[in-house]
């Protein structure tokens, strides 16, 4: 590829196939790979031949239950193989699934139904000391759209179903693949079709419900593999929730797309992480910064085999550039960074032979899956050249095609040409590697001058006595904006004050990135997912410091 | 894809048609490459591609000093003549957005088009064909108080009026020095390929035309597409036999020759005899034009005089191509055909290769160009199985991203995955190429012309003896298609076809006046109401019949 001078990479993908369904892609994985695992559980294993058994037989209980193509379906499952059963089976029939987070309780849960008017949903009887069974009986008659509720577990209400049945028994197993051929014949899934309506929680506001089809999904997939190159027997670790896009689609629809092994655990934590590496003989691992960073720090990580691993996949946040080396050392295997959205997927990805260091700063170029990146300037919208800020921009076949229910918020965030930008602040190299430095909702414009909250923070971190720091913005009436660094302290009895950080500072960075007041604070209000959610803390600041 | 034959009527042609760049930037990447080659050719005057740009960077100099910049609306009228690329390459290089109006309408769709738009200027033929459009922009001018300049080429009429040749002549770069337009103008106006290149205004089923959007985007990349299949390089040479104001000439012709550095000769307008001697006389290779063309050419006593052993071959759109006449285009003419078809939205979206059998040329308008998916729908836009018919439908990267200030329409017509739903009824081999059957939306196409029903009886009730109005489409071998005017007259009145074409002529398109009417007493209708358009069609047939 030439050095580009523009912001603006685009990635060819003549040769990729489209049209193709999950239907049709789990059938020929199963074909190609019928006894390759699948799915790894603790003990349990999944053949390729068997989790398309399961799919088939799930598909045809459910269109014996009256579900048709186009009907919504929620699933929340914690990392189960249930979830890998009961999406597949949806998406075989042209059903539209919203995976839904198990830390959801009464509220999430009846909004994200309501708005889907789901018709069905599959839900773990009990997880973590938490009865989803008693939860869904009380709000039965809040989510009135939901007819059947599908329970895996030994514990449910009498009105409900249970999972194993479904996937068993319900249809004669003889009659599973008639029944679903005469449904097909008559009302075949095309790759256009919805296949998923995923909440996002954002940091910035309100849930949306992002509409995906097979064809946008499929593609997200065939790029992640043409860049990282999976292979049959690669075997994949997903330590990341399987109901968010990194998980799902990342990680699990590009497994089974090449025929891998998929090992979930529940959920994450890093003792059990660090043994099913070992265990399973992980080549592939996909994550977060911070669990990485759990993993090296564990006492056991010197006597546990790691040895298996050729990749380390991770996402969410830029590695330091330390860390990233550390993590090259420790685990013996070579690093990979993505960056997405619910929206667009991991629109972008490392190149594998790309230098550690890249690899550390930057998630990468854009899928070749003919997927296109730029960076515009934030007023005037115009493509800057390389290496200069500006608000990122997305476009291609693995494009959301909008909010479900809610044109107003896809015309916001989706240009005329096709543009979504997720509102990124970042620059892109000459190679098209793109590299992040915050969110445009936290720039600060503070007395007309723009100060981003990350730079700030980078220098404020700097201070011994802080453990973690997130710069916002309060208004003000001379200056438009003030700045406002609240502070974790490393000791919650020894906080500082502004004068001990504009002391330490002086001389270290320039009076910009100095606040304008310092609050300590215990922890951010933070997303399922463990981000920052900077709008609620706006406002406790602002609350806060009223006077 | 060679997977075996298709089940269903969905195809993707594999390929890859890069994005991202001007027609700006082609053209000037081209002025580097080929400096001297002949770049466009209009009776005797000929310029390489070195003195176009001479021109155009005059022009867009010019252009600059008016005040035009990236963003704003142009019209441009002419026949097919030189004046019309240099005006499109200045306003592709400014940015601002090109408004094709074609020489054939006159003062309603004339007014329409620039009031729609607010086009702050003009650059046109002052007259042509005995009608001044000099005058016309002279009078109705003051009810557009957008456009602030007219630029005529030849002669000024008015004293509000601009001379092209002026424009050209003048030493611009004497007030903007050290290649401004780079330094300066595109520092402050960068132009990016997801700008507005152009809006046409084509004739849909509703009352009035439809300004189709087009980025430069979207027309380049469908010219690329044209380059492969046409498989067109530097040596070639266009004949541009119909008018560049359409979308077929406009963007096969003149953007691939742009991209390409081939030469486009151009023909004013259509003429049998003008034609082979420009062939003959410029070696041209590839000519492009509606099949009725070769026709007449096969038809012409003359035929064997010409010299035409340059061509190679002809790129065909508009009308069914039958097998007889691309088995002489082959012996006759010594070349071969490609038969394309597409709409304004779509340029060509699909056309059949150089490799395809006679048949498959002429049975079929072949596969959808490399990077692009078709598709055939039923009346839940549910995908059909090969060989059934129903709706044509595209998508990628040569679809227009909108039509002008009309989202339902819009909304309509392309739907969220991005796909365009023709209005043509079709089906699909089971290799992928796409059969043409007939047409769903309701539209009259006469003389590769599109005219919509709806939009010829609104133009109609403006004569005060008509009462009802219904129009309809009936065969012609020459037009394909030519419309008559069903008319109740108002209680007294009667209506001769003669006053109807005067009281309408210079006041919209020739071909937009009724080719016959028929005075009737009342209109067949179904039992809601509805004019039956199906019995008036049958009627027309049978009094057709015995006239013949």
């Amino acid at each position: 590829m030439e050095s580009l001078a523009k912001s603006y990479c685009h990635m060819p993908g003549g040769d990729v196939r489209k049209g193709l369904t999950f239907g049709h892609m789990l059938e020929n994985s199963a074909q190609e790979f019928p006894d390759n695992i699948a799915i790894w559980f603790g003990d349990v294993k999944y053949t390729y031949r068997d989790f398309n058994e399961k799919v088939n037989r799930m598909a045809a209980s459910l269109l014996d239950l009256g579900l048709v193509r186009g009907d919504r379906v929620g699933i929340l499952f914690p990392d189960w193989p249930e979830y890998s059963i009961a999406l597949y089976a949806c998406a075989r029939i042209g059903v539209v699934v919203s995976p839904m987070n198990p830390l959801y309780r009464k509220f999430e849960i009846t909004t994200v139904l309501n708005h889907l008017e789901a018709k069905a949903l599959f839900i773990a009887d009990q997880w973590k000391d938490f009865s989803f069974v008693d939860l869904i009986s009380q709000i039965h008659s809040d989510i009135s759209h939901v007819k059947e509720v599908i329970v895996k577990g030994s514990t449910k209400k009498s009105w409900m179903l249970d999972f194993d049945d479904l996937v068993s028994d319900r249809v004669e197993p003889g009659n599973v693949n008639e029944t679903l051929e005469k449904y097909l014949k008559d009302n075949p899934v095309e790759a256009d079709d919805l296949m998923e309506i995923a909440y996002t929680s954002g940091t910035t506001g309100v849930p949306k419900g992002v509409v995906h089809t097979h064809n946008t999904r499929m593609l997200h997939s065939i790029g992640i593999a043409k860049r990282m190159k999976p292979l049959a027997d690669d075997v994949w670790l997903n330590m990341t929730p399987l109901f968010h896009t990194t998980g799902n689609c990342v990680i699990q629809h590009t497994v089974f797309l090449t025929g891998g092994t998929l090992v979930v655990m529940g959920r994450y934590s890093a003792k059990a992480a660090l043994k099913e590496i070992e265990r399973c003989k992980a080549t592939i691992s996909a994550g977060v910064p911070t669990m990485y960073i759990d993993l090296m720090n564990l006492p056991e990580f010197k006597d546990t085999d790691v040895s298996s691993l050729r990749y380390c996949f991770f996402t969410g946040a830029p590695m330091p550039p330390e860390v990233a080396k550390r993590m090259v050392e420790s685990f013996g295997c070579g690093i990979l960074q993505g960056d997405g959205t619910t929206e667009c997927g991991s629109n972008v990805l490392s190149r594998p032979d790309d230098p550690v260091e890249i690899i550390a700063e930057s998630p990468g170029p854009p899928l070749e899956v003919g997927n296109e990146v730029k960076v515009v300037d934030t007023k005037t919208r115009r493509i800057v050249p390389v290496n200069n800020r500006g608000e990122i921009g997305h476009r291609g076949p693995t494009n959301f095609l909008g909010y479900y229910k809610n044109p107003e918020k896809t015309a916001e965030s989706v240009d005329e040409a096709g543009w979504f930008y997720p509102g990124d602040i970042g620059t892109m190299d000459e190679y098209g590697n793109i590299r992040l430095v915050g969110r445009i909702k936290d720039i600060i414009v503070r007395g007309g001058e723009n100060i981003y909250a990350t730079d700030m923070e980078g220098v404020i971190y700097t201070h011994p006595k802080v453990k973690e720091c997130q710069v916002v913005g309060l208004h003000d009436e001379r200056l438009g904006e003030r700045t406002v660094a609240c502070v974790i302290p490393k000791d919650p009895s020894d906080a500082l004050t502004r004068d001990e950080l504009v002391e330490f500072l002086k001389d270290k960075a320039s009076k910009y990135l100095i606040p304008d007041f310092v609050v300590m604070i215990e922890d951010f209000p933070r997303t399922g997912s463990g981000k920052v959610q900077k709008f609620r803390l706006k406002d406790f600041v602002a609350e806060k410091l009223k006077s | 894809m060679s997977e075996g034959k298709l089940k269903k009527s969905y195809y993707y042609m594999p390929g890859e048609i890069p994005p991202g760049v001007t027609l700006g930037e082609y053209f000037e990447k081209t002025c580097r490459n080929y400096p001297d080659q002949e770049a466009f050719v209009f009776r005797d005057r000929r310029v390489t591609w070195k003195q176009t740009e001479q021109i155009v960077n005059r022009l867009v100099l010019a252009l600059i000093d008016l005040g035009i910049k990236r963003g704003d609306l142009v019209a441009v009228l002419f026949p097919n003549r030189l004046e019309f690329i240099y005006a499109s390459l200045a306003l592709a290089k400014i940015g601002a957005v090109n408004v094709p109006i074609a020489d054939r309408l006159r003062e309603q769709e004339i007014r329409d088009i620039l009031s729609r738009t607010e086009a702050t200027a003009i650059i046109m033929t002052p007259e042509f064909w005995g009608f001044s459009f000099s005058d016309l922009i002279a009078e109705i001018r003051k009810d557009l108080p957008s456009l602030k300049h007219v630029i005529v080429t030849e002669k000024k009429n008015h004293p509000h009026e601009l001379l092209f040749e002026d424009l050209i002549e003048k030493n611009w770069e004497e007030s903007y020095p050290d290649d401004y337009y780079h330094r300066v103008y595109l520092e402050q106006h960068p132009i990016e390929a997801d700008d507005l290149l152009e809006i046409i205004f084509t004739s849909g089923t509703t009352g009035r035309p439809k300004g189709v959007m087009h980025t430069h985007n979207t027309r380049c990349r469908s010219a690329l597409g044209t380059i492969n299949g046409t498989r067109l390089t530097c040596e070639d040479k266009w004949l541009i036999m119909v008018p560049l104001s359409h979308t077929t000439a406009l963007v096969n012709a003149f953007y691939t020759s742009v991209i390409s550095g081939a030469c486009g000769v151009l023909l004013e307008t259509w003429d049998v005899d003008e034609a082979l001697k420009e062939i003959e006389r410029n070696n041209v290779t590839i000519p492009i034009g509606v099949p009725a063309m070769p026709i007449m050419m096969l038809q012409h006593p003359d035929l064997k005089k010409y010299d035409l052993s340059s061509l190679r071959t002809m790129v065909l759109a508009g009308a069914p191509l039958p097998i007889e006449i691309a088995r002489q285009i082959g012996e006759k003419l010594g070349c071969y055909a490609h038969n394309a078809y597409g709409m304004t939205e779509t340029a060509i979206s699909n056309i059949t290769s150089m490799d395809d059998p006679i048949e498959v040329v002429c049975e079929t308008v072949g596969k959808p160009q490399p990077g692009m998916e078709h598709k055939v729908v039923d009346e839940n836009r549910r995908i059909v199985p090969i060989g059934v018919r129903g709706e044509a439908c595209a998508r990628g990267q040569n679809v227009a991203i909108g039509y002008f200030q009309d989202t339902e329409l819009t909304a309509k017509t392309i739907d969220d995955r991005g796909w365009i739903y023709s209005g043509d009824l079709a089906r699909m081999d089971e290799d992928g190429n796409l059969i043409i059957v007939g047409r769903i939306k309701d539209i009259i196409v006469r003389g590769g012309e599109n005219l919509s029903p709806t939009e010829l009886e609104d133009i109609l009730y403006q004569y005060p003896k008509i009462k009802e109005v219904a129009v309809v489409g009936y065969p012609d071998e020459r037009l394909g298609e030519k419309t008559c005017a069903c008319i109740i007259p108002k209680d007294g009145e009667s209506i001769k076809y003669e006053e109807l074409k005067e009281f309408f002529l210079n006041k919209v398109a020739r071909y937009k006046i009724p080719d016959r009417i028929e005075i009737m007493d009342e209109f067949p209708v179904t039992p809601s109401g509805k004019i039956r358009k199906v019995s008036l069609r049958e009627f027309l047939a049978e009094k057709i019949k015995p006239e013949k």
